[in-house]
């Protein structure tokens, strides 16, 4: 009875110490997404700016029955995205970690430091500096490079499949520091001895990376690459900075869903109209995090039955 | 220990949470504003002479038009005023937010004003904006590369020049010719418009589909692909480009990198007789309507705009900065005649038009803007691309509703 008391009262102290925190993060995570929710009920536009009113689903049904065809091939466009986006990441990544974890490497402090570079500078900066110093068809690095070798110029940012691979590359450069600094961790946190073993079975290079390192490293990166795949799929300013601003566009036409919702639904300072975009891309991330969490589940309990 | 800390933790918290709260001060006048310092300090300067006992607070403010949105009837977060293009005005004259200005002055002390500004500045027949200035895009040279014979006084001496004078490392004439703010003004020149009055776009009409088709053959002798603030500029600047069509927002920069800088008319186009034709862009200040809603707030400000129509206020800030006064009786000034940047500012009123300041132009920059890639950069058919983005257009304001 004593110890029941005693226990409760811990409780409660923890929720009250708690609740500042809980509430903190309830007015800045929660409260957003609920009031998002109840906005895209409304016709809260700028003719009813104050004096709007519930509207049921007619906001959903615009977004899910009266867009279109652009949007759909936004939500490919985003796809492909986050696929190319996500392997390349994790093959460069890989290859980046492993030869910074190999033995005969020297100076891995100094590389390490090199390659975070990157993350230390603020991502809007790195996209403008890849836009103009890099990229620019008058003055960027790469045409002067052109120039020199006496080829013809080339256009980056315009047509839609180099613009792709343009903007890949960008992302690349932001998002690897994270991915190379995970995947370095998992390395260094698989014991020697499994390679020791696997030396003295005679295992070549690709066999004990297929058999030893990915199935070993894939619980430990595996939330960085939940987060990454999140990150990703709802990308904007990298693709938006570079090729999309309506100031500014290059000639290429790629939307993700984000910079599609932006120009076709925030600049009609529509808010019912745009929360309900937002909450539809949400239960999109929510139900891509529902079905990534069954497979991890799944590959987990595989992984230990097969133990 | 651990309990003393956590409960220090816990109030400091609270105390975070509550310190959000903004603290409303019923003495000050707040105005938010995104100018540059000269700017503000010329009416700091005014209303400390004027004005000694009024304490005003100018704020610089990024997003200020998002955040007016969110807050513009929040009497403990809106400012009292606010300084802006005068662009925005219908959509916050529709949200409800704006008190008309001639609710603190007689509307007979606008008549000093330049005709544009005060066009500008009236939606649906209210004037929401005492205007300071206006800025408008202008036809600029470099006159160790351009001589005076050479400067173009119709498009097409605009056309030959540029084939004359552009090669693979200098160009003739530069421009954003994809932009929707840079390319009206020969939308304008064709007769044409992006949007009516009344809110339905333009972009399929006759004169916009000649005058996007005639410019077409300059955008042949321009940089392609990124043709943007900074990609055209900076080949000005660098005396790659011997003339360009911008704003006086450039003129500093090009002077301090040695240009000698000639201001000339617009060219007249040709095919119908009329000049390039830009937007212009009203700068003044707005009074929020929750603090029209105060009596104490009210007499203040109706105070402070009645020393702001003073016409110094736009001759300071035209040496200051180089803008162009919305006074009329500032051009009587000599120190403003004799100035070169200012006077052709003046001159290039006559044929400019403002920006709409009806909501249903946001949305007009972005699907114009976009038209304009797809037939300069693209080069997509004109017909057909014109005709989508008259549809977008109109879905989009269909759907601003």
């Amino acid at each position: 009875m004593q110890k029941t008391k005693k226990m409760n009262h811990k409780g409660f102290s923890a929720v009250l110490i708690s609740l500042p925190a809980l509430l903190l993060i309830g007015l800045i995570i929660v409260f957003p997404i609920l009031y998002t929710f109840y906005i895209s009920f409304t016709n809260m536009n700028i003719y009813h700016w104050f004096t709007f009113e519930l509207i049921g689903f007619e906001n959903y049904r615009r977004v899910l029955f009266v867009l279109d065809s652009g949007f759909l091939r936004a939500l490919w466009m985003t796809i492909l995205w986050t696929v190319v986006n996500m392997s390349l990441q994790l093959v460069v990544a890989f290859i980046i970690a492993s030869l910074l974890n190999h033995r005969h490497m020297k100076f891995n402090g100094f590389y390490k430091t090199l390659l975070m570079i990157p993350w230390a500078i603020p991502g809007y900066v790195s996209i403008l500096l890849w836009r103009t110093g890099m990229f620019n068809t008058e003055f960027g690095l790469f045409n002067q490079w052109m120039r020199s070798l006496g080829f013809e110029t080339v256009q980056w940012l315009s047509g839609d499949i180099i613009a792709f691979i343009s903007v890949t590359v960008v992302n690349l450069w932001l998002a690897l520091p994270f991915m190379i600094m995970i995947m370095d961790g998992a390395l260094q946190s698989i014991d020697q001895s499994y390679y020791e073993a696997a030396d003295l079975e005679s295992a070549n290079v690709l066999q004990k990376a297929r058999l030893i390192t990915v199935p070993l490293m894939k619980p430990v990166i595996a939330p960085a690459v939940v987060i990454t795949i999140f990150t990703t799929f709802k990308q904007f300013d990298i693709i938006y900075l570079l090729i999309m601003q309506p100031a500014a566009r290059t000639g290429a036409n790629i939307h993700t869903i984000l910079t599609y919702a932006y120009e076709n639904a925030f600049i009609t300072s529509n808010y019912g109209y745009s929360s309900a975009i937002s909450i539809v891309i949400f239960m999109m991330l929510i139900g891509f995090t529902l079905g990534f969490n069954r497979q991890m589940r799944k590959g987990g309990i595989k992984h230990v039955e097969q133990h | 220990m651990k309990r003393i800390m956590c409960t220090i933790l816990m109030f400091l918290m609270i105390f975070v949470l509550f310190g959000c709260q903004n603290q409303f001060d019923n003495d000050v006048i707040t105005v938010w504003h995104d100018k540059e310092e000269s700017v503000i300090q010329v009416l700091e300067d005014i209303l400390a002479e004027e004005l000694p006992d009024v304490k005003i607070d100018f704020i610089r403010k990024e997003s200020l038009t998002d955040t007016l949105k969110l807050v513009g009837n929040d009497a403990n977060s809106a400012p009292d005023m606010y300084i802006f293009a005068h662009d925005k005005i219908g959509l916050f004259a529709e949200i409800g937010i704006l008190s008309p200005i001639t609710e603190f002055i007689d509307v007979e002390q606008l008549e000093e004003y330049v005709d544009i500004t005060i066009e500008g500045a009236t939606y649906k027949d209210e004037i929401y904006q005492l205007p300071f200035y206006f800025e408008t895009l202008l036809f600029m040279y470099n006159k160790d590369r351009m001589s005076e014979e050479e400067v173009p006084k119709t498009s097409e001496e605009l056309y030959q020049y540029m084939v004359e004078h552009t090669d693979a490392r200098r160009y003739g004439f530069v421009e954003q010719h994809s932009n929707a703010y840079y390319s009206a003004g020969w939308i304008h020149g064709f007769g044409g418009s992006l949007l009516s009055n009344d809110g339905v776009p333009l972009l399929d009409s006759a004169e916009t589909k000649a005058a996007l088709a005639y410019h077409l053959k300059f955008i042949e002798y321009m940089p392609k692909g990124q043709a943007e603030y900074a990609t055209v500029n900076t080949l000005f600047y660098e005396k790659a480009a011997n003339s360009i069509i911008a704003g006086p927002w450039i003129v500093a920069q090009a002077r301090e990198n040695g240009i000698d800088l000639g201001f000339a008319r617009m060219p007249v186009i040709d095919e119908t007789g009329l000049p390039i034709a830009p937007y212009a862009g009203i700068q003044g200040i707005h009074v929020l309507k929750i603090a029209a809603e105060n009596d104490e707030r009210k007499a203040v400000i109706t105070d402070i705009l009645n020393v702001f129509t003073n016409p110094q206020i736009g001759i300071d800030m035209a040496l200051n900065s180089g803008v162009a006064p919305a006074h009329s009786l500032a051009y009587e000034d000599e120190m403003i005649t004799s100035n070169e940047l200012v006077m052709a500012m003046r001159d290039a009123a006559l044929d400019a038009i403002p920006m709409p300041n009806i909501p249903e132009m946001d949305i007009m920059w972005t699907t114009a803007s976009n038209m304009l890639v797809d037939i300069n950069l693209k080069g997509e058919d004109i017909e057909t691309v014109v005709a989508l983005a008259q549809k977008e257009s109109e879905d989009l304001i269909e759907l601003m509703k």
